[in-house]
């Protein structure tokens, strides 16, 4: 509440900036709202973008002289929201990529440490012997 | 001994001895041959002239080189003396037929040169018959020249062993005085006649029947004078058993001499020499008395006492003890039961009066466990009873009859026959032995040695692996026996610095299979090297590690080879660094396997077996071995788990690259995002 208060003054001097970047970050405010994960990485990822594709609404504001009428007339820009949305939409596709893209990248390391692991294994049973990969509760069987 | 000789091939095979007797396989001289020694002829290059011949000792028995030597360094004309011996390199197919037994075959024989006698042999054998010899002429051509060479002989300590009418020479033609041939071939007595013996020689095997004695030689001439002057054997119609039952039951001079007609001074002398008792048999001063003239009171018959009652036995009555003895023991499995039956200590008892020995009797087969049941037990019984029966007498166990100071010659002579090995092993452990001193109801000094030597022959056979066990009683019992392992069946190692150069030769012959120690040569090394081998034993033991065992080989050759003082064994040990793959192979660390390999094969073109010891057994090199190993296998191990964990997906699950994923995407976006806000406020700026 107290954090509110400390921010209403900011709000109401950033007034024409909130009431672009309030439509222009719906994306966001749409994966903040479906990202249930702790670290909200898809928020992070959508909002980060989406915030860079509504910088050309606030660069235009703030050129306009930033008030309540340049504010709605910088709404009325297509290349603005083109912008702001395909910010949003590259966030969410990086999101949805980097699953596929990680897993890859993490099956071809596990192929290459396998490849180390039993390239390990064989140098050892040639310097040692088969006995090498004998385990110690065979031995003591035996 | 002379050094070993080598064969010429040229038109006709000629061995070489000691550089200078050139024997000639081809000509076989069978009128020379001793019973089991083939006689070759004999050329000697530096003297021409000279009349010699030789024998081929047998390889079952060991050689007696102390008496030769001693013969030789006596250097009378009698008996037949030894020029020289030693071991020969024979051809086999090349040469003859010489011995009775179809000849030697091919291989390393030891080979003895004698003088030649300069005539026949006195009675070509004991089946022939002579004319009568007057009792002059036997007392000056046979008495007086044997008494000479039989008291020459014991100066040194020798007794002869073999003194019979077929073992005389004449000194040359057909007639005159005759030479003793010789008596080396064989333990004495050992090819005797059982007529020879006396009665408790010739109820002895003939190899158990003791180390000789100057008295039974006196005896052998007893026998020998009554067959000249009778001209024939006067008991050849009776089986050996029965010339035993008929000196027992009469006593030797009645049953070989008592029906032939002698002056009363030969039968004086008959009477002294065939005494069955040996304190009243005469010696040398008694018949060097009579030869001079002087007459002796003479020897009563000297029979065993009778028993009150007979004992009734298999049909036949028998008065005497050692006449039911000697009965029992050749009815040995009849004899059991009678035994079992306490008949024979009742009767010890109650006929003979003789409550020592049948207490003795009484105690000693109650102590009896038998080992492996009653039938044992049996055996054992009746083996006491006959030595309750017949103390003097060798012990008998089953087919097995030795005195006590010749249970080695008797196992060398019979140890390849069936059952006779495990015969004696029953022998020892059923302390037979031991039964036979106490039965002699005296305790005697010279037993002392006997006991030692019966428990660490208990102790040998107690212990089965090689090294141990019968053989090396075999070697232990008989000093000079060679090693009768069939590895060197055409070799002759009677010493440990031979058995190199032999199984060098072996070597050289092929098959490096096998091993090259086998039970006969681990226990003729252990028997000859006075225990100092027993530590290496121990790893030869049954069911051990191949690379073990292996190692106990070449620790233990490297010892004889040591003895031997080296030498050129390079095909031995090619033969050895093809067995030693097991040990090699027992390291772990290949690559150290294989500059091992190098170094072995280095090692057997030119080195010692002692540098493939130190090679292939150290410590500290197994140690390092071992280790490496052990962290090898927990490096292994270690791979192992992680691979399993990247199969099972362990590694990185799906959820976990997803939220990977995710965090990646969100850096992703900011950096994207940082960096073109950067550039828009660098835009701005401009």
């Amino acid at each position: 509440m107290v954090a509110l208060l400390c921010l209403a003054p900011a709000v109401l001097i950033l007034l024409p900036s909130c009431i672009v970047l309030a439509p222009a970050m719906l994306p966001t405010a749409v994966a903040i709202y479906v990202d249930r994960s702790r670290d909200k990485s898809l928020a992070l990822s959508v909002g980060t973008l989406n915030f860079c594709g509504a910088l050309v609404f606030l660069i235009e504001l703030w050129m306009l002289g930033h008030d309540l009428k340049a504010a709605f007339h910088v709404l009325t820009s297509l290349f603005g929201w083109l912008s702001a949305f395909a910010g949003a939409a590259l966030g969410w596709v990086i999101y949805l990529t980097m699953p596929v893209l990680v897993a890859r990248v993490s099956a071809a390391r596990q192929r290459i440490r396998l490849a180390e692991l039993r390239a390990l294994q064989s140098e050892l049973v040639e310097e040692w012997g088969p006995a090498v990969a004998e385990s110690r509760s065979a031995d003591e069987s035996r | 001994m002379a050094k070993d000789g080598g064969v010429q091939t040229e038109t006709e095979a000629i061995v070489t001895l000691a550089g200078r007797y050139e024997i000639l396989p081809t000509h076989p001289i069978p009128e020379l041959a001793s019973p089991g020694a083939p006689a070759f002829a004999v050329r000697d290059s530096r003297e021409p002239t000279r009349r010699l011949f030789a024998l081929l000792y047998p390889k079952h028995l060991p050689l007696r080189e102390e008496p030769l030597s001693a013969l030789r360094r006596l250097n009378r004309p009698q008996p037949l003396p030894p020029v020289d011996w030693g071991v020969i390199d024979w051809p086999g197919d090349n040469g003859s037929d010489g011995g009775s037994d179809g000849g030697p075959k091919k291989g390393r024989w030891p080979a003895v040169i004698f003088e030649a006698p300069g005539g026949n042999r006195l009675m070509p054998s004991l089946s022939a018959e002579l004319p009568p010899m007057s009792e002059d002429t036997v007392t000056q051509t046979v008495l007086r020249p044997v008494l000479a060479g039989l008291k020459d002989m014991a100066l040194v300590g020798l007794s002869h062993g073999a003194i019979r009418p077929d073992n005389l020479f004449f000194r040359s033609g057909s007639a005159g005085e005759v030479v003793l041939g010789e008596s080396c071939s064989a333990p004495p007595g050992f090819h005797q006649p059982v007529l020879f013996l006396t009665i408790e020689g010739g109820m002895a095997s003939p190899g158990g029947r003791g180390g000789g004695s100057f008295t039974e030689d006196l005896y052998a001439l007893g026998v020998t004078l009554a067959i000249l002057l009778i001209g024939r054997n006067p008991m050849a119609a009776l089986d050996d058993d029965a010339v035993i039952a008929a000196k027992i039951a009469q006593g030797s001079f009645a049953a070989i001499a008592g029906q032939m007609r002698l002056s009363m001074t030969m039968t004086e002398a008959l009477r002294g020499l065939l005494a069955d008792n040996t304190d009243i048999r005469w010696t040398f001063d008694q018949l060097d008395a009579w030869l001079d003239g002087r007459r002796l009171s003479p020897n009563p018959p000297n029979l065993p006492p009778r028993a009150g009652r007979p004992f009734r036995f298999d049909g036949n009555d028998y008065w005497t003890r050692p006449s039911l003895a000697h009965a029992m023991a050749r009815r040995w499995d009849r004899a059991i039961g009678v035994v079992e039956a306490g008949e024979v200590e009742a009767w010890l008892r109650r006929s003979h009066g003789d409550e020592a020995q049948a207490t003795r009797l009484a105690v000693g087969t109650s102590r009896l466990d038998g080992g492996d049941g009653k039938k044992a037990a049996g055996h054992l019984q009746l083996a006491w009873a006959l030595m309750a029966l017949d103390p003097g007498a060798p012990m008998r166990y089953r087919g097995f009859a030795a005195r006590i100071d010749s249970m080695g010659t008797a196992l060398a002579a019979s140890f390849d026959q069936s059952g006779a090995a495990q015969t004696f092993v029953e022998l020892i452990q059923g302390k037979l032995p031991q039964a036979w001193m106490e039965m002699q109801g005296e305790t005697r000094l010279d037993f002392m040695p006997v006991r030692k030597i019966v428990d660490m022959l208990r102790y040998f056979l107690d212990r089965p692996g090689a090294g141990f066990s019968i053989e090396r009683c075999l070697y232990e019992l008989n000093p000079g026996l060679p090693c009768r392992s069939p590895l060197l069946e055409e070799e002759y190692v009677s010493k440990v610095a031979e058995l190199l150069p032999a199984l060098n030769r072996v070597a050289a012959r092929g098959d490096h299979e096998r091993e090259p120690i086998d039970r006969h040569i681990a226990a003729f090394i252990a028997a000859r090297m006075k225990n100092s081998a027993d530590r290496e034993l121990d790893w030869l033991r049954p069911n051990i590690d191949v690379a073990q065992r292996r190692l106990a080989i070449l620790r233990l050759l490297a010892v004889a080879e040591e003895t031997a003082g080296g030498g050129d064994f390079s095909a031995l040990r090619a033969w050895l660094a093809a067995q030693t793959q097991p040990i090699i192979d027992s390291y772990q660390y290949r690559p150290f396997q294989k500059s091992l390999r190098r170094k072995v094969a280095e090692v057997a073109e030119s080195g010692w077996i002692a540098d493939l010891v130190r090679l292939l057994d150290s410590h500290e090199l197994r140690k390092r071995d071992s280790d490496g190993f052990a962290r090898a296998r927990i490096h292994y191990a270690a791979a192992q788990r992680e691979v399993a964990r990247i199969e099972a997906g362990e590694e990185a699950t799906q959820d976990q690259v997803s939220r990977l994923a995710h965090r990646a995407a969100a850096a992703v976006s900011g950096i994207t995002a940082g960096f073109v806000m950067l550039g828009v406020a660098a835009f701005l700026t401009l």
